[in-house]
């Protein structure tokens, strides 16, 4: 079969993507490796979710549930349990293998969205080392066996890292009744939204311990202690600072990678600092015909802003102008820009682009340049790397469509 | 002979007293010393020719943990009777007990642990050793030699990958390339073919990422790789097939004697007992070797600490090549106390780096810790500085079993007339195995004929065990064709490894009863890749619990107690 476009993943960012592409006019192609549609919002059953898109604080299959209703009225081939084994590209032709219960299936399309989402950073990946005992998990498989398998990783539990899913999960677990010890991030600051830390800790009187990690785990057949230890700015544990801390769980919410295999397969060049692909304002990567959005791109903190970038990528896959590409150069304290990539020859008027401090800062002023002339400027009081910041640019204003440049600097 | 010398030379040297008896086959150390590298040390001073060591050594203030036992206890095995008692579901209880079942034999095997391959080996790296760091004539060259020459055709029988692709020892100067032409014509007199020296030019271009630092390689083509962990299960499983019964969670408790035999086998599931009874129990050989009366070798565990790179790391040499540890003097070549593996990579197509070394007291220590991991990665990047800490993936450490002589233990017991000892087996044991194995099952059937026991063939013994399906390695007609016959094996479980269900079913269903998260891991790799489990541990857990009938609740990571989660919603109170 021949697609426009196939979508590689039925999580938020692919769902608004197939959907924004049908809308279009293209034949679409929806391969979702799961066994349902909505990606990780499947087991988020929190709430929280579309606060900028609706209004409203939807719980994550709730939030999933209007787009995959929306993807129901349009002609988009959804393919799930399919797990795509080899992308390769035949002239201007991406050929797609996957297997599904029918099979090994080959699709061929113009376009390959990547929607794959990311991967939580791992026990070893921070190098907790000790004992090989049942009872660490990475916070997201914590939540699938509570949520979806409706069971309780443990009674007593150590969460590391105060990210979103780290605070989500000590709330979770300590409504089915288990003990949340505390919560310890490595960071001198809290690494999840704000509202997060009032809502899942404060409001439940879980202590959060900063500058503090896991250095070891101990414990036969399963986790019996934790060894804590203080760490220093650079976030190594200081020798001496050790303490044991009894639980018979160690919930990790360490960070996430976005997932990019196939990208890599595809030979898309990659962003070192986002560890996503490098993209143009449509979100095209630098390889024609491949797109990326959602967290496959860059770890967002809002689905909001997930579902968004779908639609940029779903949207512009029709396009058939050539891509006239121009770097977009950073300085300051900035974490990452996305995108990293202005396609001149595209539409200019309303760019979004996402960007991460690098470090807590306050009076803090955002400039964006091409050449000598300022197209966009932005006052900020107070800028958290945990909160992803969105700005609108029209780049139209500029005279000379080169040299552009984000900064971040005192005010 | 007599040890005035040496105690003298510990005196000075350590600072402390040693006391030495000997009899007729061992030297017996008895004192104390401040840290256990003295103790280890010092032990190996007191090897000497025909004799073993065993040191009794204490280290002040250390009191060894009680052997961890299973969580088990029940009679399920008790009054039973067997011909053959294998002690341990090592590799080297793995093989024997399958070696043993060509003959019509009542075999069991006990393995205290879950599953099988869960100390040492199912945690090294998988090398199988041409054997040209082996100076002198000893069992681990005996058997390492006639080990490597057959692997390719056992691997085949039993079902598991082998790959025979080489190994190239890295040389950092010129001497050492010189000292090296002797090492090829030792190897030449060992039987080991094919070894030769390649100059700095060819290393260049099989290697270019280490050209700054070869000047030239030795070069083994029998060196191999397997998966250590999958051959065991498959001896246990072929085993298993030809009639032997393979009881897990089963630890020996006590050996009971009469008259220079065993007679009787005391486990946690009831006592059993045997004409025969052969000790593979690894880092506990000696005790087992004790409890029938008859301790006269010590072992001393040490750690192994071997790290796992992503498959798709970048930087990392190419498939072929692995370096030796010892590359910046010819002098320590093959008298360490690891042949260092290097940068290797596995059966699987993940590179490992490693294993160091770690004298420890406790037998069962494998937790990992920063230096083993910082030593480990260190000295590889060394040799290879395009080597990245982040494609780190996974580590783990293993606990080998050597003796102070250091060399294989393979005889029948000299005190005690139906006890085969099949001790200090440590590297190069996973090359050797396969050969010792169809030797202690002579040593068996022979004893047991010379005591009047009809040892016949067993005409049903069928040496093939069926090659796992591995879906992801088929080619698209042959997927499609599977997949057609049973659609499980389309739905991908472990994203990472590309595990599909149906594999991982047939992973639960497996001939040893293992229905267990990381037993499916060790079997067919869900959870072995990038995000470690982190996506598929949940779905292993649910899909073993319908498999197998049984509670969420009641899977475990590994051994019994080692369960997933500890209760269902609304039932757990704090």
């Amino acid at each position: 079969m021949k697609y426009d476009v196939a979508v590689i993943g039925g999580g938020p960012a692919g769902l608004a993507a197939a959907i924004k592409a049908s809308l279009s006019g293209a034949s679409v192609i929806l391969i979702e490796r799961e066994a349902r549609l909505g990606g990780i919002l499947k087991q988020c059953i929190h709430d929280g979710f579309g606060v900028v898109r609706f209004g409203e604080k939807l719980s994550g299959p709730e939030y999933a549930d209007r787009f995959i209703k929306q993807l129901r009225q349009t002609n988009v081939q959804v393919s799930l349990f399919s797990f795509v084994t080899s992308t390769v590209q035949d002239g201007d032709l991406y050929k797609i293998t996957y297997v599904c219960k029918d099979g090994v299936q080959h699709v061929e399309c113009d376009n390959i969205i990547l929607a794959t989402g990311c991967r939580e950073r791992t026990r070893n990946g921070i190098f907790i080392h000790g004992d090989r005992c049942a009872g660490v998990y990475t916070a997201g498989a914590a939540q699938n066996l509570v949520n979806i398998l409706g069971a309780v990783p443990g009674k007593k539990v150590v969460i590391l890292g105060s990210g979103d899913i780290g605070l989500i999960m000590a709330r979770r677990l300590t409504l089915e009744g288990a003990k949340v010890v505390g919560v310890y991030e490595a960071k001198p600051t809290p690494s999840g939204l704000t509202r997060n830390i009032h809502q899942c800790l404060n409001d439940f009187d879980i202590p959060l311990h900063l500058s503090s990690t896991v250095t070891k785990v101990l414990g036969t057949t399963r986790l019996e202690r934790v060894e804590i230890s203080r760490v220093d700015e650079q976030m190594r544990p200081i020798a001496g600072t050790e303490q044991i801390v009894d639980c018979d769980c160690l919930v990790l919410a360490v960070g996430l990678i976005p997932e990019n295999e196939i990208a890599r397969g595809l030979k898309v060049p990659l962003d070192p600092k986002t560890k996503g692909a490098i993209v143009d304002q449509n979100c095209q990567t630098l390889r024609n015909g491949i797109y990326a959005c959602g967290n496959a791109l860059h770890v967002n903190d809002l689905v909001d802003y997930v579902s968004e970038s779908g639609e940029t990528a779903g949207g512009a896959v029709q396009s058939r102008d050539k891509r006239v590409l121009r770097k977009i150069e950073t300085e300051g304290k900035l974490l990452y820009v996305v995108p990293q990539r202005l396609d001149v020859n595209a539409p200019l008027d309303k760019v979004v682009m996402y960007f991460r401090a690098s470090e807590e800062l306050t009076d803090q002023r955002l400039t964006v340049t091409a050449g000598d002339e300022v197209v966009f400027t932005k006052n900020y009081a107070k800028l958290l790397p945990p909160e992803m910041e969105r700005v609108v640019v029209n780049f139209n204003k500029a005279h000379t469509l080169d040299d552009f440049v984000v900064r971040l600097e005192d005010k | 002979m007599n040890f005035e010398k040496i105690v003298k030379q510990v005196r000075k040297k350590y600072k402390t007293e040693v006391a030495v008896r000997e009899d007729e086959r061992s030297v017996f150390l008895t004192g104390e010393c401040d840290n256990w590298a003295d103790v280890v040390a010092i032990g190996k001073m007191f090897v000497t020719e025909g004799k073993h060591v065993v040191n009794d050594i204490r280290l002040k203030g250390y009191v060894e943990k009680p052997e961890r036992l299973p969580k088990v206890s029940d009679n399920s095995l008790d009054g039973t009777d067997w011909d053959v008692v294998v002690i341990g579901g090592g590799i080297s209880g793995c093989a024997v007990a399958r070696e043993l079942t060509r003959n019509k034999l009542r075999v069991l095997l006990v393995e205290k642990h879950s599953d099988v391959a869960r100390g040492a080996s199912g945690a090294n790296n998988g090398m199988v050793h041409a054997g040209i760091d082996l100076k002198h004539q000893c069992l681990k060259l005996k058997y390492g030699v006639a080990g490597n020459a057959i692997y390719g055709d056992v691997c085949k029988e039993l079902g598991v990958d082998f790959r025979r692709s080489g190994q190239y020892v890295i040389f950092d100067s010129r001497l050492i390339r010189f000292f090296a032409k002797g090492t090829v014509k030792r190897a030449e007199k060992h039987g080991i073919p094919g070894v030769r020296i390649v100059g700095k030019k060819e290393i260049a271009e099989i290697e270019p990422r280490v050209k700054d630092f070869a000047v030239g390689a030795l070069y083994a083509p029998s060196t191999g790789y397997v998966s250590p962990y999958q051959l065991t299960i498959a001896y246990a499983e072929n085993a298993v097939q030809n009639g032997a019964k393979v009881s897990l969670n089963t630890a020996v408790t006590a050996l009971e004697t009469e008259n220079g035999n065993v007679t009787r086998v005391k486990t946690n599931r009831g006592t059993v007992t045997a004409r025969c009874v052969v000790n593979c129990a690894g880092v506990f050989a000696d005790r087992i070797a004790d409890m029938a009366g008859d301790r006269y070798f010590s072992i001393h565990p040490r750690r192994g600490t071997d790290l796992m790179l992503d498959p798709k790391a970048q930087g990392v040499p190419t498939q072929t090549i692995s370096m030796g540890p010892t590359l910046k003097s010819v002098s320590k070549f093959g008298s360490g106390s690891t042949k260092g593996g290097g940068v290797i990579r596995t059966a699987d197509g993940n590179y490992l780096l490693g294993p160091d070394a770690v004298e420890i007291p406790d037998r069962e220590d494998v937790s990992t810790n920063q230096d083993s991991v910082n030593n480990v990665f260190g000295k590889h990047s060394q040799v290879c500085p395009t080597l990245r800490r982040g494609d780190i993936i996974a580590y783990f450490s293993g606990v080998r079993a050597p003796t102070y002589e250091e060399d294989f233990i393979i005889e029948r017991s000299a005190k005690v007339a139906n006890l085969v000892h099949v001790a200090g087996i440590q590297s190069p044991g996973i090359t050797a195995a396969p050969a010792f194995a169809k030797d202690v099952a002579k040593i068996v059937a022979d004893y047991l004929a010379s005591v009047g026991v009809e040892v016949l063939p067993n005409e049903r013994f069928d040496p093939v065990r069926p090659r796992p399906v591995k879906a992801k390695y088929l080619n698209d007609e042959e997927r499609d064709k599977l997949i057609k016959q049973d659609p499980d094996f389309g739905k991908i479980i472990c994203r990472c490894e590309e595990i599909s269900l149906g594999e991982i079913k047939r992973a639960i269903h497996n001939p040893l009863g293992v229905a267990t998260v990381d037993g499916v891991k060790r079997r067919v790799r869900a959870g072995m890749g990038r995000c470690q489990g982190g996506f598929c541990m949940p779905l292993v857990t649910d899909i073993i619990a319908k498999e197998t009938g049984v509670d969420v609740t009641e899977v475990t990571k590994d051994d019994v107690g080692s369960n997933i989660v500890v209760g269902k919603l609304k039932e757990v109170q704090q």
